[in-house]
């Protein structure tokens, strides 16, 4: 038997923007159409390098674009890159399938920067010239910018320490322990924070395990968010006893009801 | 009044069915009652009597008659030597009131009580020399060396004198508990007609000796063979005339028939003897037959009742002997099923109807082990995948990532022991049945002993025809749902293995009670009890199981009795076997016992 899908998952613990992975992932939309390369860095060094077509397509109209159509317009597309490399370390789970080295993106549409778990590659994303020629950098995860998403989902209960690098402003995370209930927990929707000059908005964010907390960056940022004080819960002592279900007596073949009071509690 | 009130077992033969007996062995096996100097023998159309053999003696090349040496002519030193013949022309039994026939005034007619009286036809002949062949004879060489073998002086007809013999016998028993037997008690015999009246009392003093000391105690039948019943290795039956005082006359001569009463009590079954080398394989059972009707009236030859107060002990110690064994498992796609069961059967009561039935009634099962299995799919458990960029028109243009808790539906596999807290009974209402079943691979050409030698004899066969057994699930306990659930977090537990405490918390969380995802995936509403009790007795069959191996166990699938058709008698003489025919067998189970009864044919 082989219950979980990565121990990995689990062990996850702190995140950075820069390198977008396990349970975290970047957005950026590409509004030009052009020809780009993307360039995956491992510590500073290229390790791959991909093409990245952006296609004429939706018109970029602002940046409430997405939230805004307007009639007779496409919506926007969006692609999933996957950061990891062909020379990803033992563990990593490998692709069913190699990424693909073009990726075609109509202008307009979204790109989301994600990696499994024990991989920390970051996304560099740089126009090609006419003449071929790399020109700046048009997008790179390690500083996000204004319409950039990091969204993740948090499953260690525990306080995080969230860190804007970038200006260096701080905020916090508490991810509240599991509690075994009478109905099945399903995490509340995802969470809102804005990050802008001043810094988190909310700063202080209470989240369930496995609830989605989603950075809308307003400004240069690169968010780190570390655990620095895990919640293991009651202990066993403490642990309140679940209720027992309730069983109702069968019928029997002579109508004898014998028993059909409600049982409740272990034997 | 019952054949069985005062013991467990009553038998009884039929002097004419002793007599059916005798003549098929007189018929089949001339040579046991007919006896000749080698002249006469090679000549048996010169014997007093004519010999009635069966054709299958001549079509077996067996002797009409058993050869003994001449009679030696006395002073002759060997030299000369005559023919001779003994015939036992007829044998007949008559048990008291004698009806069989007239018993000489000497042996003081009628038949006492308790006596039978054995009436013998005996002729003797000599071959007597006609005068002038004996005048032109040498006279022997008396003091010379005797001649290997005596000349047999030629003769014509034999002299035959023929005698009747009659004989009254008592019967009892005799022996040590355990290997007791019937023995004949000599009472009286007489010859008639002949004289002078010293010499006739001297060969009945004679002829008395021989029946006494000879005859009688090579006559004895043993009780206590009592052949392996089909559940004999499970345990012993101990069977006992029953006493003198409950029984005056035992065995009892009466009513024209042997009887003799006994009394049974079991005990627990012996432990399997050692592996033996196979022998060779035995003949097999022709397959089942049908009823056939008796043709007679009147009394069986022979008979035999078992009070309902035996067959309850013979039933006990089967139910006590009782095991069930059995496993099943099922697979239902979203989850699977399983059972052990190692079951016994307690108390109940058995009855003999006058319908011809025997009732079994509230045989308790009781589980020594009943262990259901399932195993169930756990659905993938998955968080994350919220929307992180909505589509404007609908729907979601960029997810977050997607964690499954699971790779894929894992199995927890859990197992209730669940013995201790059903309860069920079984009924059954059997029916014995006998049956003819002609042998198939007897053919149109082959007579008896062909199919005597072949295996292949047709069969008399009693069966136990279950028509109708009931299963009567009473009590699957409440508490079996709690033992669910107990289980549920032991396998949870396992599942999970050596993921942190949190993680698991997580999952269980996610999970919800566990008893509502199970209860979800099994689709077993609010009782637990009653599903798995469904489960187990119809989707898995373990009701059907259960009655079948009742069944079975009863029945055993194959006969309880087979008599082959003719039994076979077998004896190292080489000879064709006697066969004698049973012309007809039944069973019939009345308010009290069960009465066999068997017909010898003619």
């Amino acid at each position: 038997m082989e219950p979980l899908v990565n121990r990995r998952l689990f062990e996850l613990v702190t995140f950075d923007s820069a390198t977008p992975g396990g349970h975290a992932t970047v957005v950026h939309r590409f509004r030009t159409e052009g020809q780009y390369v993307l360039s995956v860095v491992r510590e500073d060094r290229e390790v791959e390098s991909r093409s990245l077509t952006l296609l004429p397509g939706v018109q970029a109209a602002g940046a409430d674009a997405a939230a805004a159509p307007r009639a007779g317009s496409h919506p926007p597309e969006s692609v999933t890159i996957d950061l990891r490399d062909s020379q990803t370390g033992p563990g990593v789970p490998r692709p069913a399938a190699r990424p693909p080295s073009r990726i075609t993106l109509p202008a307009g549409g979204y790109a989301a920067f994600t990696a499994p778990p024990g991989v920390a590659n970051r996304a560099v994303v740089r126009r090609v010239g006419t003449a071929g020629e790399q020109q700046d950098v048009e997008f790179d995860t390690a500083e996000l910018g204004p319409e950039d998403v990091f969204a993740l989902t948090l499953l260690r209960p525990g306080t995080y320490a969230v860190r804007n690098a970038v200006s260096n402003q701080t905020g916090r995370i508490v991810v509240t322990y599991p509690v075994v209930g009478d109905v099945p927990y399903r995490p509340a929707d995802a969470v809102d924070v804005r990050v802008e000059g001043a810094g988190f908005d909310p700063a202080d964010v209470t989240v369930g395990p496995g609830q989605g907390v989603v950075f809308r960056v307003g400004t240069r940022s690169r968010i780190t968010i570390d655990l620095t004080e895990p919640d293991d819960g009651p202990g066993d002592a403490e642990r309140p006893r679940r209720p027992l279900a309730r069983w109702r007596a069968g019928s029997r073949p002579d109508g004898d009801r014998e028993g059909d009071d409600v049982a409740e509690g272990s034997p | 009044m019952t054949l069985t009130q005062r013991c467990d077992i009553f038998a009884a033969v039929q002097d004419a069915g002793i007599d059916r007996l005798v003549r098929h062995v007189f018929r089949q096996r001339p040579s046991l009652v007919n006896y000749a100097s080698a002249g006469i023998a090679r000549q048996p159309r010169r014997l007093c009597r004519p010999v009635d053999a069966h054709p299958i003696v001549a079509l077996r090349g067996n002797p009409l008659v058993t050869v003994l040496p001449p009679l030696p002519v006395a002073l002759t030193s060997g030299a000369y030597a005559v023919d001779y013949s003994l015939q036992v022309t007829a044998v007949e039994l008559d048990v008291h009131p004698g009806d069989v026939f007239t018993l000489p005034a000497e042996l003081s007619p009628p038949l006492g009580e308790q006596r039978l009286a054995v009436h013998a036809g005996v002729c003797f002949g000599f071959g007597c020399p006609p005068g002038e062949i004996v005048d032109q004879l040498p006279p022997p060489d008396v003091k010379g060396r005797p001649p290997r073998e005596p000349a047999v002086i030629p003769a014509g007809d034999l002299l035959c004198t023929c005698i009747d013999v009659f004989t009254v016998l008592g019967a009892d028993l005799f022996g040590p508990r355990g290997a007791q037997h019937v023995a004949g008690r000599f009472d009286g015999l007489e010859i008639v007609d002949l004289g002078p009246t010293a010499l006739e009392d001297s060969i009945e003093c004679y002829v008395g000796l021989v029946v006494k000391l000879g005859v009688l105690p090579q006559l004895q039948v043993p009780v206590i063979a009592i052949p392996p019943l089909p559940v004999g290795e499970l345990f012993t039956i101990d069977v006992e005339p029953t006493p003198s005082a409950t029984v005056p006359n035992n065995p009892a001569l009466e009513e024209n028939q042997l009887k003799i009463f006994l009394d049974v009590t079991t005990g627990p079954g012996q432990p399997p003897a050692p592996p033996s080398p196979p022998g060779p394989p035995g003949p097999k059972p022709p397959p089942r037959g049908n009823p056939r009707a008796r043709t007679r009236t009147g009394p069986f030859d022979a008979t035999a009742a078992v009070s309902e107060k035996a067959v309850q002990k013979v039933f006990d110690a089967v139910r006590t002997n009782f095991r069930l064994q059995s496993s099943g498992a099922k697979d239902f796609g979203a989850f699977s099923v399983s059972y052990a069961v190692d079951a016994h059967l307690e108390n109940g009561s058995l009855d003999l109807r006058n319908n011809g039935t025997i009732q079994l009634s509230e045989l308790d099962l009781a589980f020594d082990t009943l262990r259901a299995c399932l195993g169930i799919n756990i659905p993938e458990i998955c968080v994350g995948g919220f929307c992180i960029i909505p589509n404007p028109f609908g729907g979601c243009l960029v997810r977050a990532p997607k964690i499954c808790l699971f790779s894929k539906d894992p199995d927890i596999n859990l197992c209730l022991d669940i013995g201790p807290f059903v309860r069920a009974e079984l009924s059954a209402t059997l029916r014995p049945v006998v049956v003819y079943s002609p042998n198939p691979g007897r053919t149109p050409g082959m007579n008896d002993w062909d199919a005597f030698d072949a295996d292949v004899q047709n069969a008399w066969q009693v069966y136990v025809d279950p028509s109708a057994v009931d299963f009567d699930l009473f009590d699957f306990a409440d508490i079996i749902g709690d033992l669910l659930e107990d289980a549920l977090d032991a396998a949870i537990d396992i599942l999970l293995g050596p993921l942190p405490g949190w993680v698991k918390d997580l999952v269980k969380a996610v999970l919800g009670p566990l008893i509502d995802v199970v209860r979800n995936i099994l689709d077993f509403g609010d009782d637990f009890s009653e599903w798995l009790a469904n489960i187990l007795g119809f989707n898995l069959n373990l009701f059907d199981t259960i009655i079948n191996a009742i069944v079975d166990f009863l029945a055993k699938g194959t006969p309880l009795v087979n008599l082959f058709e003719p039994v076979g008698i077998e004896d190292t003489s080489g000879l064709v076997p006697i066969l004698i025919p049973v012309e007809s067998l039944s069973i019939e189970v009345t308010g009290d016992e069960l009465v066999l009864g068997a017909d010898i044919g003619a």
